[in-house]
């Protein structure tokens, strides 16, 4: 093992830059329901950000980027944020004001507040004791706290998102499996290769990404460990070794095996390395993904005659049928409350992201434009992120789970394909 | 490029000694090879060859072929029959010989799916190797998928390009 690890790749830098800055807000439905807020500057934030780093930009953009918000621009004015007479005919519904001391040592206190304009009440207020270098991250906490104060939903601004950078020089091309921030920023570089690299997986506890590897032209799934960098290999069998997907409570992997001839459905256990394969026959079966319940998964295989999505039982392996709508449907996941699936569905020459009710099996697009793929659903299942082909370059894009919010996620180089977003 | 040069590149695959059969391989060139794997950055040449494969297949062994489907199809071509049974009964005459057979698909649908749809096609030209004597020792079976195409177009004259198997001798 030692050999392995002298291969490792990690880079412990820390960058704040974006790698994919969301550039492109298009609203398709969603302005009317926006929540108007009005983000103070917090008094004394000079002292510890400028420009585009200060706290109070990096909570606007989140709240932007979410769909849910409308920020309200009120100049340089200096407004207290409790005159709720003044903020209600301005038709603002929620404050958020703030103020940062240093208190030596290099730390700094912070109180935030949010007021309720039409109830007429704080909703929030709080102490933190940060430091700078925790700013973007501290930012990221106050994005979630008004996010779930004013929706009920839980907010993602501080989970993160992986995925595939794939750059050309020429001939040579670069595989790098990367992390970083939901909104692009804090890259770190999980591994380089000059062998393709595909289907990262979090771990539901979000310390480990699995992932395929093709060094020296074998496929291979490995499992990293993202603090450490260290990593092991999880199987390396003759043929396809993909797909993987953690199981809801980290201790088993489905993955997709071809040691019968055809690729199959397999779970291993992490613990005792016992593997059970759960789909047969002659078919194509991949892309496996948990029920949050554990206790079934959905697949793609080609069993009907054109890929579909299947789900079978762990217990008895029975295999049932869940799409019946269009001749391509693949690469499903759950929802996180296990009530619908998101899933890659061809109409016409287009492959856009969809979700089906499972209980009505209605399916409604949620993208219209070209070729989409990889959709992941953010751990609160109100956003999907997926890799889309804009102009010819692969780049991220998002879409709200009920269709209405599109954000497009440019690179500032190579391509961004295959993303998967965090645990929160 | 401060963050390529903290990289250190993965160096796996102990190199095979690849020696070229085809008089147009740029053979032992570093970066020409898929099989003698070189850590570099971009200065390097290494990268998505298709180890010297031309559009045509030779009618010689041992050498590296480029065997192409249609769209949504898995069987051999006809035409590429008597390119396979050169390098089949090469197989035959040389026990020790080793081919890789990587499985390629066009870039429409997901990336595993692909995957499966590349390792149906790479079963398909094992299977007639087999069928001409060749040992199942001798193949090796893989799928790339659509993660290496060989045209980057988003076209149907690209995508008849990738749907394809990689014949690439690993020893001979």
């Amino acid at each position: 093992m030692l050999k392995l690890f002298q291969m490792l790749i990690i880079s412990l830098s820390f960058f704040v830059s974006n790698v994919f800055a969301a550039l492109e807000l298009e609203l398709t439905q969603g302005v009317d329901n926006a929540i108007p807020i009005v983000i103070l500057p917090f008094a004394g934030q000079e002292i510890i950000s400028a420009n585009d780093n200060k706290i109070t930009t990096i909570v606007g953009n989140d709240l932007k980027n979410s769909g849910r918000f409308r920020l309200v621009d009120v100049g340089s004015q200096q407004m207290d944020g409790a005159n709720f007479e003044a903020w209600r005919a301005r038709k603002v519904e929620a404050v958020v004001t703030g103020q940062i001391k240093s208190i030596g040592g290099e730390q700094y206190s912070v109180i935030f507040r949010l007021f309720d304009v039409y109830n007429k009440n704080k909703l929030f207020e709080k102490e933190y004791k940060i430091k700078a270098q925790q700013l973007r991250k501290f930012a990221h906490h106050v994005s979630d706290v008004i996010y779930q104060q004013l929706t009920g939903d839980r907010g993602i601004f501080s989970t993160k998102i992986a995925y595939v950078l794939v750059e050309r020089r020429g001939r040579a091309v670069r595989y790098r499996l990367q992390i970083a921030d939901s909104d692009g920023y804090n890259m770190h570089i999980l591994l380089s290769s000059r062998f393709p690299l595909m289907s990262p997986a979090w771990s539901p506890d979000g310390k480990k990404i699995a992932y395929v590897s093709f060094e020296g032209h074998r496929a291979a799934i490995y499992i990293q460990d993202i603090a450490t960098g260290q990593r092991e290999v999880l199987t390396k069998f003759p043929g396809i070794n993909g797909a993987p997907a953690w199981s809801p409570d980290g201790s088993k992997i489905a993955l997709v095996l071809t040691q019968t001839g055809y690729p199959k459905i397999y779970i291993l256990d992490l613990a005792t390395k016992k593997m059970e394969r759960l789909t047969s026959d002659w078919s194509l079966d991949t892309e496996p993904n948990w029920a949050p319940d554990g206790k079934s998964l959905i697949f793609t295989s080609d069993r009907g005659g054109s890929p579909q999505i299947y789900r079978v039982y762990v217990d008895n392996k029975k295999v049932e049928r869940i799409t019946f709508n269009g001749s391509y449907n693949a690469r499903a996941a759950f929802t996180p409350n296990g009530n619908a699936i998101v899933m890659l569905h061809q109409a016409g020459d287009m492959f856009s992201i969809a979700l089906e009710d499972l209980k009505s099996g209605r399916v409604s697009l949620l993208t219209h434009s070209g070729l989409n793929e990889s959709p992941s659903i953010a751990p609160n299942g109100k956003m999907v992120v997926y890799g889309t082909n804009t102009n010819g370059r692969g780049m991220l894009a998002e879409v709200s789970a009920d269709g209405r919010v599109k954000l497009l996620l440019p690179a500032g180089e190579g391509e961004v394909r295959e993303p998967a977003w965090s645990p929160f | 490029m401060k963050i390529s040069r903290l990289l250190i590149v993965a160096v796996f695959a102990s190199s095979l000694g690849f020696v070229s059969g085809c008089s147009y391989f740029k053979s032992g060139k570093k970066g020409t090879g898929e099989d003698g794997t070189q850590t570099s950055g971009f200065d390097g040449q290494d990268g998505f060859g298709e180890d010297g494969i031309s559009a045509a297949n030779r009618l010689k062994a041992a050498c590296n072929q480029a065997y192409y489907f249609d769209f949504d199809k898995f069987e051999v071509r006809e035409d590429d029959a008597e390119s396979i049974n050169v390098q089949a009964n090469y197989l035959v005459d040389h026990p020790s010989a080793k081919v890789r057979l990587e499985g390629h698909a066009d870039e429409r649908g997901s990336r595993e799916y692909n995957i499966a749809l590349g390792w149906k096609r790479a079963k398909a030209v094992a299977a007639a190797l087999k069928q001409q004597g060749a040992g199942n020792a001798q193949i090796v079976m893989m799928s790339y998928g659509k993660e290496k195409p060989v045209a980057l177009g988003h076209d149907e004259s690209a995508y008849s390009q990738n749907r394809r198997v990689n014949l690439i001798y690993e020893a001979k």
